[in-house]
């Protein structure tokens, strides 16, 4: 297996985990760069005493906590971006409307997501966003199943709480949608 | 003991659904991925790069190729609302500015002359920043009715049970989707009335789209795109010569939603 071949294999997998690890999404392609440059890197020492995705998804982890620890004005920019593809005119794609709605929610989904701890965050997104199940977790991240299902039941928590206060703020101002990036907290 | 159910097909919460379905994604596409390539491929050494099975990086994709490759698949396809990050160009087309490449309507133009300096210094989108945002984002419903992976190249991290397991846990969040979910789901419509009331707005007729937008507003009292809904609200009072109301409007506006990022175009009709 070449390089090439090893990068079509896992490309997607890394990709989903750098998201599913809060790398904003207009971030993912450079920070699929710096999963890749590194695994280049490191890969002479891998001695497959773990599986390939779980020493994959540990370099992920790395690199996205450090693409956080540098993100500043994340959400300005995106804030830029969702003003004018809402009112940006024809040009935008199929309905610039809808895609603002969404990319608030999204923006917003973010910012619950950072108030969680890290290893909480991880299996809250594999489970709620990506679909698998507590073994397919545990066998990844090398953690017992039972810590998996604690670490989901806290952020369950997390974003419960958390959408009950947007639930209560929007209950307190003019009827809106409650998903405001930035104001969750 | 076994997993809970997922919160995407057991709430009756619509913003939580909302939230949640925003972060749904089917993943980078083959194009992105060969362009990933393309970049990498000119940071790493060209030996390796073209497939020496020789070497220690050759030898470590052996290790690898001996261990079994987790089929650990974290792509779930849905066939409710997605998420397609758009790369490149398709997304700068929404940061043209439209007053600047279109001719701003004169009440707009009056308003902006009269904004404050910190305002039309806030209104300059950065070129960096323009070009650095590549998110965008599509509705299912304009996406054909077939998995991603059909279309796609497969990854052996991305196995088709994966993909059919998550479209089976969607699909019953679909059918148990509660009547309390009505605001997320009546978008598209809300949407659509949004849409009338902007290009009512657009061709100049200002006191239709205030009827068009206040008929939306009463429908969707709680929907999702109330913010949009109260700017061109705001726009189409100025436009129809009640520019105070338009002002106090904005105002409320302004101290609502004091993150919102519709502020800069709010603030342009702040008294």
């Amino acid at each position: 297996m070449d390089f090439r071949a090893f990068y079509d294999h896992h490309v997607r997998f890394v990709w989903r985990a750098l998201l599913r690890t809060g790398v904003p999404e207009h971030e993912v392609p450079d920070a699929v760069q710096d999963v890749f440059v590194v695994v280049h890197r490191k890969l002479p020492e891998f001695e497959a005493r773990s599986k390939i995705t779980t020493w994959l998804f540990a370099i992920c982890i790395r690199v996205a906590a450090d693409r956080r620890r540098l993100a500043h004005g994340r959400y300005e920019v995106l804030a830029t971006h969702v003003t004018e593809c809402a009112f940006g005119g024809e040009s935008a794609a199929d309905d610039p409307l809808v895609q603002t709605a969404k990319q608030r929610a999204r923006a917003t989904l973010e910012s619950i997501l950072d108030r969680m701890p890290d290893e909480q965050r991880i299996v809250f997104a594999l489970f709620e966003l990506d679909g698998m199940t507590g073994n397919e977790i545990a066998e990844l991240l090398e953690v017992p199943v039972g810590t998996i299902r604690s670490r989901l039941r806290l952020a369950r928590a997390t974003f419960e709480q958390s959408v009950a206060r947007l639930h209560s703020r929007e209950a307190a101002s003019a009827p809106s949608l409650a998903l405001r990036p930035s104001e969750v907290l | 003991m076994s997993d809970p159910v997922r919160l995407l097909s057991t709430t009756r919460d619509g913003t939580a659904r909302a939230l949640l379905d925003s972060a749904l994604s089917p993943g980078p596409t083959n194009a992105e991925c060969d362009a990933q390539w393309s970049l990498l491929a000119r940071k790493l050494p060209q030996a390796v790069v073209v497939g020496a099975a020789a070497g220690t990086a050759g030898g470590a994709l052996a290790k690898v190729g001996a261990s079994k490759a987790v089929s650990v698949g974290i792509g779930a396809l849905v066939k409710g609302a997605v998420i397609v990050a758009v790369l490149g160009s398709a997304a700068a087309v929404g940061l043209t500015r439209p007053w600047e490449s279109r001719g701003e309507p004169a009440y707009l133009a009056a308003a902006a002359s009269s904004a404050s300096s910190a305002s039309s210094a806030s209104s300059a989108v950065p070129a960096a920043a323009a070009s650095a945002v590549p998110l965008a984002v599509v509705e299912a419903s304009a996406l054909p009715d077939v998995p991603v992976a059909a279309s796609a190249r497969v990854g052996a991290d991305a196995p088709a049970s994966r993909s059919s397991a998550a479209r089976r846990a969607q699909s019953g969040a679909v059918e148990t989707a509660p009547a309390s979910a009505a605001d997320e789901t009546a978008l598209p419509s809300e949407s659509a009335s949004l849409l009338r009331g902007r290009q009512l707005l657009r061709s100049g007729q200002c006191e239709a789209a205030l009827a068009e937008l206040k008929a939306g507003a009463a429908r969707y009292p709680h929907g999702g795109l109330a913010q949009e809904r109260e700017v061109l609200s705001i726009e189409a009072l100025a436009c129809s010569g009640r520019a105070p109301e338009a002002g106090a409007r904005a105002e409320i506006f302004v101290r609502d939603y004091p993150a919102s990022p519709h502020l800069r175009t709010v603030r342009r009709f702040t008294r």
